[in-house]
């Protein structure tokens, strides 16, 4: 907690680790004011970043490349994209895909047309090419069966599309993969992370999302365009906004939050030390009051417009509904203005009353008023985890195990000789290189398992410190002896100085939801209509509403707040 | 084709890797060597900072995980005789649990100045990493070198190094180390840390790593193909 300074007051409102960190929880997370995707248009609006398409070369079919560039104050950066004209055939598979309607890497710089000709024969094929230190990102993207080629054929016909069908899907194209640091060669993040626009987490992967929501507008009107020049209208720029881009995610994701364990402790404590300020104040204007009012009713609008087909996720958007309906009441019943430190009501009233998902939701909108007391807090969400890498080997056994005891609670819990317990496996699959989740007593290759069962490893290292007969032996030496628990000590360690670093739930139980892990990931990028499509994949919205490119920094979008993420009161 | 054009094309044709890239592959092939996780990690985070000194960290690795391959951990540790000498008794100490030893050890100053020698330590080079995150912690400047005089690097106390016989290509492929304090202020003539940005290997390097790396895959089935990964084939939308 070295990079936050807090009143005491604040401090003492932290929720602590212990109820924060449960699955449950963490997979009921909402975006917030200290979202990644809020957190880089706030900084593109304050440093007048502006946008330009300075190469479009797509023919009547739809193939060729297009190029976007934002400017900033000290730098540029180019969107470069491939668009491609795919058999509908090969769209339909996602396992094995190896073609995509588009592709893009994000270019440091003004790419030459070297660079496009060098990327034309890498960026297409993805994982199958190689990117250069220039490059930053490289994703794909497909067009959206249910919404492209509507949009598409009305445009070209002359008329708008509706807006509720718009609605349902909420995007024209949805990304499969979005690689940022070091991946098939791009650049690594700890060469750029001083840069100013890039200091906070998933930047460069955000502003290239960003441009690719840009993209996938173009690209619709070009086709539409190309069908019938004569009739074609271009898109109403109200329905464009209401378009985000779309983004599926599967566990290639999951295990990140768990190979991170200081990282994911500085975006969880920056969120957690936000609520912990707004509910230590004292009173609250009634213009702030107002505001969270407003916010309320539009995220009501939002959660209205959540579709999904998982029974899961289902259940608990009707519930948040009835939460969030609970909340108005008690609104109404409770006159703000008068009560001492009303916030804190409010999110104790929220514990008492509501699930999970309304607890989050409240966090999120109580944080919403504050742009003064939360916005800061960004800057505390990196860090440079080689400063945390190495393991202090002359720390004493008996204060390891104390901080076993301290931070691991969740790991008593785990019971080695219970199926349930130790049921799944997680591992990397030969095919595809990616996280997968195995079960332990059906399938094979659990010898091969990866080092995330982090509670019952805990709980290995634990006995295994109870049956040396010397507490006071030094860890180096403890580690020389036993080098199987090395990553466990190395976690426990950062634990000391990282209180949010460990996700206090068994990460290899039968009961596991995966997607409570991908959400709480995705929440932190700014994620909404979270729309699982099995226990371990999901479908999500990112941008949608934001400001469109040109509209970042004009005159006449001074309406514009940093509140776009949510839908607005009166449709237009 | 001018020559300019030539000497493009040859510099396009040599691969480099993204430190990410080092990391990641180091990590999977120690591991595939048969060591533990968090080995791994250690040898995958020096790898890195042996990249972005310059230094060969591939080549090193993937000659190293071809010598302690299923080697048991306790037949590549120190034995610790004494404090200011270190070696095992099967005559080869892995340099990455030598290296996590050394700077997570309760160093005297006595030994430091008088100098630890460390003996049979294979591809000592990967050993600097550590020496270096020693001297960091330690607040001095340390010297290690090989009996042999082949090579000498020095580490300061502000995480610089230099290189004293500048010789950045190759180490032995194992040799006895001494390693003591430096008098000297090493940060005058020490090269800045992580100048460099991209990493290369020689000859089959990479794939010897790969080799090692597949050994952490499982192989697809039909059934983990859909489960695992939890997505049907269908992802239309």
């Amino acid at each position: 907690m070295d990079n936050i300074n807090n009143a005491p007051a604040t401090i003492a409102m932290l929720r602590p680790p212990q109820t924060v960190m449960r699955l449950q929880r963490l997979g009921s997370f909402h975006q917030t004011r200290l979202s990644f995707m809020r957190v880089l248009l706030r900084r593109l609006e304050k440093d007048g970043w502006r946008f330009s398409r300075t190469h479009w070369d797509i023919d009547a079919s739809g193939v060729g490349v297009g190029v976007y560039t934002a400017h900033g104050p000290e730098r540029s950066y180019s969107l470069i994209a491939f668009a491609n004209d795919l058999d509908p055939a090969k769209r339909s598979d996602r396992v094995i895909a190896s073609e995509w309607d588009a592709t893009f890497t994000l270019y440091d710089g003004i790419p030459t047309q070297g660079d496009l000709q060098r990327l034309q024969d890498n960026v297409p094929v993805q994982e199958a090419g190689r990117v250069s230190g220039k490059e930053l990102s490289l994703s794909r993207a497909n067009r959206s069966v249910r919404l492209f080629d509507y949009v598409r054929q009305k445009l070209s016909s002359g008329e708008q599309p509706a807006m509720e069908e718009l609605d349902k899907v909420g995007y024209l194209m949805r990304t499969t993969a979005v690689y940022g640091s070091g991946k098939f060669g791009a650049c690594d993040r700890r060469f750029i992370a001083d840069r100013e626009e890039f200091k906070e987490p998933f930047q460069v992967e955000l502003l290239a999302v960003y441009m690719i929501r840009a993209f996938s507008v173009d690209i619709v009107e070009h086709l539409a365009q190309a069908d019938d020049p004569d009739n074609y209208v271009a898109l109403d720029v109200a329905l464009k906004r209401r378009l985000g881009i779309g983004n599926s995610t599967g566990l290639g994701m999951a295990p990140f939050i768990v190979n991170h364990p200081t990282l994911l402790n500085n975006w969880i404590l920056a969120r957690e030390t936000a609520l912990a300020r707004v509910r230590a104040i004292e009173y609250a204007t009634t213009e702030k009051n107002a505001q969270f009012g407003i916010y309320l009713q539009r995220q009501i609008i939002g959660v209205r417009q959540w579709q999904t087909d998982h029974d899961h996720q289902a259940g608990k958007i009707v519930d948040l509904l009835s939460d969030l309906e609970q909340l108005e009441q008690y609104l109404h019943v409770h006159c703000q203005v008068q009560i001492k430190k009303p916030w804190d009501e409010i999110y104790r009233w929220a514990e008492q009353h509501l699930t999970p998902e309304g607890q989050e939701c409240v966090v999120t909108l109580l944080l919403e008023p504050y742009p003064e007391l939360v916005d800061d807090l960004s800057a505390s969400m990196s860090i440079d985890e080689n400063r945390h890498f190495a393991i202090n080997g002359r720390m004493p056994l008996s204060v390891l195990a104390d901080l076993i005891d301290c931070n691991y609670g969740f790991a008593k819990e785990f019971n080695a000789g219970a199926r349930d317990q130790n049921a799944r496996f997680w591992y990397a699959s030969e095919e595809k290189l990616e996280p997968r989740l195995g079960e332990r007593f059906e399938e094979d290759g659990a010898e091969r398992e990866h080092p995330l069962a982090t509670a019952r490893d805990v709980a290995a290292l634990s006995a295994q410190i109870k049956a040396c007969a010397v507490q006071k032996t030094a860890v180096a030496e403890f580690l020389l002896q036993y080098p199987q628990h090395r990553h466990t000590v190395r976690r426990v360690q950062q634990s000391a100085t990282h209180p949010y670093s460990e996700i206090a739930d068994n990460l290899i139980a039968s009961t596991l939801l995966p997607i409570d892990l991908l959400r709480c990931k995705l929440s932190f990028f700014g994620a909404v209509k979270f729309d699982p499509r099995s226990d371990r994949w999901l479908r999500i919205n990112l941008y949608q509403h934001a400001p469109l490119l040109e509209e970042l920094n004009s005159s006449d979008t001074a309406d514009w707040t940093d509140s776009w993420v949510y839908p607005p009161l009166q449709r237009h | 084709m001018g020559v300019s054009t030539i000497a493009a094309s040859l510099i396009m044709s040599i691969p480099d890797y993204s430190i990410g890239e080092v990391e990641s592959l180091v990590l999977k092939a120690y591991r595939g060597a048969g060591q533990s996780w968090g080995l791994a990690q250690e040898a995958a985070n020096a790898a890195a900072w042996m990249a972005m000194h310059g230094l060969p960290a591939l080549d090193e690795f993937a000659t190293l995980v071809q010598q302690i391959d299923k080697v048991d951990c306790a037949h590549l540790r120190p034995d610790f005789a004494e404090a200011s000498l270190w070696c095992s008794s099967s005559g080869r100490l892995c340099p990455v649990v030598t290296g996590c030893a050394f700077a997570e050890s309760n160093l005297s100053q006595h030994n430091l100045k008088s100098g630890v020698q460390i003996k049979d330590v294979l591809q000592p080079l990967i050993m600097i990493g550590f020496v270096s995150r020693a001297a960091t912690q330690l607040k001095r400047n340390l010297i290690v070198q090989d009996a042999a005089a082949e090579f000498s690097y020095e580490l300061s106390a502000t995480g610089h190094f230099s290189n004293a016989l500048n010789r950045l290509s190759g180490g032995p492929s194992k040799a006895d180390l001494v390693i003591r304090e430096s008098m000297n202020s090493v940060t005058e003539t020490a090269v800045t840390p992580s100048v460099y940005q991209r990493a290369h290997a020689s000859g089959n390097t990479v794939q010897i790593l790969e080799r090692f790396a597949q050994r952490t895959y499982v192989p697809a089935t039909d059934e983990s193909r859909n489960a695992g990964a939890g997505a049907g084939l269908l992802d239309n939308d």
